[in-house]
């Protein structure tokens, strides 16, 4: 954040018709007073992670299909409000669960969000060791490190960067708040001994990811439940 | 039919947000997912909030955020805000009701919940009555509940001693943390994802409030029964 000090108020106040039709930018840095929220590290530098490749329509159940449709739809939208997540895609097939593994791995790293709404519907929908399988592959990845370049390190402003940390973490983030909710509302879950220990070793691996917000998370929710 | 009436109560839904003035030279994707996301805030519906949201906010209503909003910035335009990875900025002494986004608002994939945190965070600022909520310095030593250092988790750098908190609720980062941690409990009309982010953001968030008695405060005031 770019905050001059407020000595220069009453200059600014005498000088608007030398000033007030500026953009930030025009300005020195000197004449500057504004407030700037970074939400993260620099955003020059083309990213060098793998594009998105084109995938085919995945094999799934007839009656799926246009859920898969729908899916497609909210992840292009940006909006995130859409109704259909907690309907058409809440309860969802073994197959449909495939599909958006593979949908996760076709995305970029720096698709923040897109790849964090995919963990939270299989999170929300937990349900098989292969779900618990996916989930351990987002706690494994590298983090990202940058909005632009997941593989850039960053040089973050840490005066405004305002939700940075939640973004760049968003997949894992999105993953453990719904592992946490739905060990809460299905207290069966940990019932089963295999599905007990594939939690466990979950939240284990998402204790060694090397970010603190996600560390302090899992370890968290492991004593929570007494694991 | 249904599709022509679907897209007129689109339109009318669209047109019902008062209107911002954008700069001519703002990018029409830029223009669209600013109204887009306000759009959606707009229509928002909740069931109670809590005291701290009701002195701010006075409810968790669509109109209620949109008057909030409108009576704070009446025009975008566009800018690079200093460069680096800003979203958006304010310049409170030259004009308070002027917000400015980067290309990084429709850049960068952050949730939609993130981008309006951004927007009420700087509107907040705006409020040349209430000194523009000038941020407060971070404390020496600015250490969190385990007694590490508070940092850039990936530069390392210490928020302390830089002027990235609050000592108040009611400043930018305070209010919008109560604005988001209220839609994650109150509202009635969010998916599960859009409360899931609500209360993500809202408790990062949190830990810029720099005073403890402050900080506790509004954890007892989100647990408002
Ligand atoms: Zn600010």
């Amino acid at each position: 954040m770019l905050i001059a000090g407020l000595f220069l108020f009453k200059d600014y106040e005498s000088l608007p018709e030398q000033h007030g039709l500026k953009k930030p930018s025009q300005m020195t840095f000197a004449q500057s007073n504004q407030f700037s929220e970074d939400f993260n590290a620099k955003p020059e530098g083309a990213s060098t992670a793998v594009t998105a490749a084109p995938q085919a329509l995945p094999q799934l159940p007839e009656n799926e299909k246009p859920a898969w449709q729908a899916l497609e739809e909210i992840l292009k939208s940006k909006n995130d409000n859409d109704p259909r997540l907690d309907t058409a895609l809440s309860q969802l097939s073994a197959e449909f669960h495939k599909a958006i593994y593979s949908k996760y791995l076709s995305l970029k790293p720096e698709d923040r969000n897109e790849r964090g709404t995919l963990v939270f519907l299989v999170a929300r929908d937990l349900k098989t060791e292969a779900d618990i399988d996916f989930l351990q592959t987002v706690y494994e990845e590298s983090p990202c490190l940058n909005m632009a370049n997941c593989a850039a390190n960053s040089e973050n402003d840490p005066q405004e960067n305002n939700g940075q940390q939640t973004s760049l973490n968003y997949p894992q983030l999105a993953g453990l708040y719904q592992v946490d909710a739905q060990l809460s509302k299905r207290p069966e879950l940990l019932k089963n001994p295999q599905f007990r220990a594939g939690i466990y070793a979950l939240l284990k691996t998402a204790e060694n990811f090397p970010a603190p917000q996600v560390h302090e998370k899992a370890k968290q929710i492991r004593e929570k439940y007494g694991l | 039919m249904k599709k022509l009436m679907t897209a007129l109560i689109l339109l009318l839904s669209l047109s019902s947000q008062a209107a911002l003035n954008f700069d001519a030279d703002v990018p029409a994707a830029i223009q669209s997912q600013m109204v887009a996301d306000l759009n959606f805030i707009s229509q928002l519906t909740g069931s109670g909030q809590t005291p701290f949201h009701k002195q701010i906010f006075t409810a968790v209503d669509g109109k209620t955020y949109q008057t909030f909003f409108d009576t704070r910035i009446t025009s975008v335009g566009v800018d690079s805000c200093g460069g680096g990875a800003a979203v958006a900025c304010v310049q409170p002494f030259f004009d308070p009701n002027k917000m400015w986004l980067t290309d990084n608002f429709i850049k960068f994939s952050h949730p939609q919940i993130a981008r309006l945190m951004v927007v009420f965070h700087e509107a907040r600022h705006s409020e040349s009555n209430n000194g523009n909520w000038m941020h407060a310095s971070c404390p020496r030593p600015f250490l969190d509940s385990t007694g590490k250092d508070m940092k850039s988790i990936w530069t390392g750098a210490k928020l302390e001693g830089q002027p990235a908190c609050d000592i108040s609720q009611n400043g930018s980062y305070g209010s919008s943390t109560i604005m988001l941690k209220n839609i994650s409990r109150y509202c009635t009309n969010c998916n599960d994802k859009v409360k899931m982010d609500a209360d993500l953001y809202a408790m990062d968030q949190i830990n810029r409030i720099s005073r403890p008695a402050v900080k506790q405060a509004m954890l007892n005031d989100f647990a408002t029964p």
